[in-house]
C-alpha cells in the first residue's frame, strides 16, 4: 500500500514536471507583467522539495536550472548552479519541511524565488550583463518572484505534493520523525 | 551477530543520504558549464546544445504564441464578459462574436499594413532580406529578446540585423534550425552605430537597464535637438546605413561634460506575432564606405544644421530625407 502510494506520487510528479517544462517553453515567454516573468522551473524545484527525497530535489534543481539556461538567452550554468544549491538548502530548511496550506507554501515559493532571483541578478551584474542593481532587483527579480509565487499556488493545490507535513523534528532531517519510512528493509 | 552489525551500518548510511553528493557533483558541473560557455564565444558545443533544445521546444513556443495571440487582439472582450445579464445572453453572445471578429479583422488589417510597410522598406532600401514572424519574447526577465520563426535552415546566421516596417528592432544572437533569438536594441547589451540624420553627428545607440535608449558619445560640439531622427550610420558593418532607429526625446548637457546625454524614443516596438525582416546581406551601397568612416572620424560632431539644410536643398533628389543613404538605396 505504501509502495503503491509512493508510485502514484512519482507519477504525479513526473506529470507536473512535464507540465512545468512545457509551460516554461511555451507560456513563460508570452507573459510579462511589470518587468517580471514566471519561472516555472523554480515552481518545479519547490514541488520536488515539498514532495520528498533530498536527492531527487537536488537532481531536479540541476535539471530544471539547466533547462532554464538552455531555453533562454542567458549564461548557461548560472541558474542550474543556483537551483542545485537552492534546492539543497530549501529541502534542509524548516520552510521546506513543514506542512501548510497551499497559500503558505506559495509564499515559501515566492520567497525562494526572490532569493534565487536576487542572487541571479547579482551574478549578472558581476558578469556585466546587467548594469543597474535597482532595476535588476526591483524591476525584474521582485515582480518575477511575486508572479512565480502566485502561479505556484494552483500547482500546490493540485495534489502534486502532500498537503500535510512530515511533522516536527528537532534534528531537522527529512528521514527523522517520519511515521512511515519511504523505504523498508526486510530482515533476513 | 555479524549480520546484525551489518544491518545497523547500512541503515545509518541510508539515513545520511541528504543529497550532499549530487549537490557537489551538479554544482561542479554547473560551474564547468558556465566556464565553458564563457570561453567558447558565440559558437561551440554548449551553444550547439542550446540550439538543439531551442529546436526541440520550438513547436511548444509556436503553440504558446498561437494560444497567446487571441489575447493580444481581443483583450477587451474579457472585461465585457464580467458583466452578466441573463436576459440578454443571446445578444451578448452575438456582441462578443462581433467584437472578436472586429478585433480579428483589425488585427488582419494591421498585419496587412505592416506587411505593406515591410515591402516598402525592402523596396526603398533595396534590402536583401527574409521575412519572419515574432513568436515569443524572452523566457527570462533580465534580457530583452524575441524569438522569430526562422533559423539556420532559412539561411539566418548570428549578427544579422532585424527590422520591422518602422525601423530597426535588433540583431540575431542565437540561431537554431527553425528559430532565432533577436536581441532588441533596448537590451542593455545592445549597441548600434548611429547618427543624427540632419547633422550626421556620430554616436552609439545603447539600451539601458530601464528599457530606454541613449545615444552615447555625441560630442557637445554637435548640433542635436529634441525631435531629431536617429538613423544607423552603417559604420559597424552590421546594419545598413540610414535605417531609422528612433527620435530624440531629450538632450541634456551638464557643465564640463564632453558628451551629451541624449535619450531616444525607439521608432518601433517588437510585438508578438509581428512580421519582421531579417537582413541577410548588405550591398556595397548599404555598407559604410571608407570615405564615410574617415568623415566620421574627422568630424564626429557632424555638420551644422544650416549647412546640412543647404546641402539638402542643393541635392537634386530633395524627396530623400536620409541624404545619400536613401538615394543609394533608391537607385538600385
Amino acid at each position: 500500500m505504501d509502495l503503491h502510494e509512493q508510485g502514484m506520487s512519482s507519477r504525479t510528479f513526473v506529470i507536473a514536471a512535464i507540465v512545468c517544462v512545457l509551460l516554461q517553453a511555451g507560456l513563460a515567454p508570452q507573459i510579462s507583467i511589470a518587468g517580471g516573468r514566471v519561472n516555472f522551473m523554480i515552481i518545479l524545484v519547490c514541488l520536488s522539495v515539498f514532495s520528498g527525497d533530498p536527492t531527487r530535489a537536488v537532481v531536479c534543481g540541476f535539471c530544471s536550472g539547466l533547462f532554464y539556461d538552455l531555453s533562454a538567452a542567458v549564461p548557461v550554468g548560472v541558474m542550474s548552479l543556483l537551483l542545485t544549491v537552492g534546492s539543497f538548502a530549501l529541502v534542509h530548511s524548516a520552510a521546506g519541511q513543514t506542512g501548510g496550506t497551499p497559500s503558505a507554501r506559495g509564499i515559501t515559493v515566492g520567497a525562494f524565488a526572490f532569493v534565487v532571483n536576487v542572487i541571479y541578478s547579482i551574478i549578472l551584474l558581476f558578469m556585466g550583463l546587467e548594469t543597474s542593481f535597482v532595476v535588476a532587483i526591483f524591476g525584474h527579480a521582485l515582480p518575477s518572484s511575486i508572479l512565480t509565487g502566485l502561479v505556484a499556488i494552483p500547482f500546490l493545490m493540485s495534489g502534486v505534493v502532500p498537503q500535510s507535513g512530515y511533522g516536527f523534528s528537532a534534528r531537522g532531517g527529512r528521514q527523522t520523525g517520519m511515521r512511515f519510512k519511504p523505504k523498508t528493509r526486510k530482515l533476513k | 551477530m555479524a549480520r546484525s552489525s551489518g544491518f545497523s551500518t547500512n541503515l545509518n548510511t541510508k539515513r545520511q543520504s541528504t543529497g550532499m553528493r549530487p549537490l557537489i557533483v551538479f554544482s561542479l558541473i554547473s560551474v564547468l558549464l558556465l566556464t565553458f560557455y564563457i570561453r567558447e564565444g558565440e559558437t561551440g558545443p554548449i551553444h550547439a546544445v542550446r540550439s538543439g533544445v531551442t529546436t526541440i521546444t520550438s513547436p511548444v513556443r509556436f503553440l504558446g504564441s498561437a494560444v497567446a495571440a487571441p489575447f493580444n487582439a481581443v483583450g477587451n472582450v474579457f472585461s465585457n464578459l464580467t458583466a452578466s445579464q441573463d436576459t440578454l445572453d443571446e445578444l451578448k453572445k452575438q456582441n462578443e462574436e462581433l467584437t472578436s471578429k472586429v478585433a480579428e479583422l483589425s488585427e488582419a488589417q494591421k498585419t496587412a499594413e505592416r506587411l505593406e510597410g515591410l515591402v516598402g522598406l525592402q523596396s526603398t532600401y533595396n534590402l536583401k532580406s527574409t521575412a519572419a514572424r515574432i513568436v515569443g519574447a524572452s523566457g527570462d526577465a533580465w534580457t530583452s529578446t524575441v524569438t522569430i520563426d526562422k533559423g539556420s535552415a532559412d539561411g539566418l546566421t548570428i549578427n544579422m540585423p532585424v527590422t520591422s516596417s518602422a525601423g530597426v528592432i535588433g540583431q540575431i544572437i542565437e540561431v537554431s534550425a527553425k528559430t532565432s533569438t533577436v536581441r532588441l536594441i533596448g537590451d542593455e547589451n545592445s549597441g548600434v552605430s548611429a547618427m543624427v540624420q540632419d547633422t550626421r553627428a556620430q554616436g552609439m545607440l545603447q539600451g539601458q537597464a530601464d528599457g530606454t535608449l541613449r545615444l552615447e558619445y555625441v560630442s557637445v560640439d554637435s548640433d542635436v535637438k529634441v525631435g531629431d531622427i536617429i538613423v544607423t550610420s552603417g559604420i559597424g558593418g552590421v546594419f545598413p546605413k540610414g535605417l531609422p532607429l528612433g527620435t530624440v526625446s531629450s538632450v541634456e548637457k551638464s557643465a564640463n561634460d564632453v558628451y551629451y546625454t541624449i535619450v531616444v524614443r525607439a521608432q518601433t516596438t517588437a510585438e508578438n506575432n509581428e512580421e519582421v525582416l531579417v537582413i541577410t546581406s548588405l550591398t556595397d551601397e548599404q555598407s559604410a564606405l571608407d570615405e564615410d568612416v574617415n568623415t566620421a572620424n574627422s568630424t564626429p560632431q557632424g555638420t551644422s544644421r544650416d549647412a546640412a539644410t543647404k546641402t539638402k536643398d542643393e541635392s537634386p533628389d530633395d524627396s530623400s530625407d536620409t541624404s545619400e543613404t536613401t538615394d543609394s538605396g533608391s537607385s538600385e
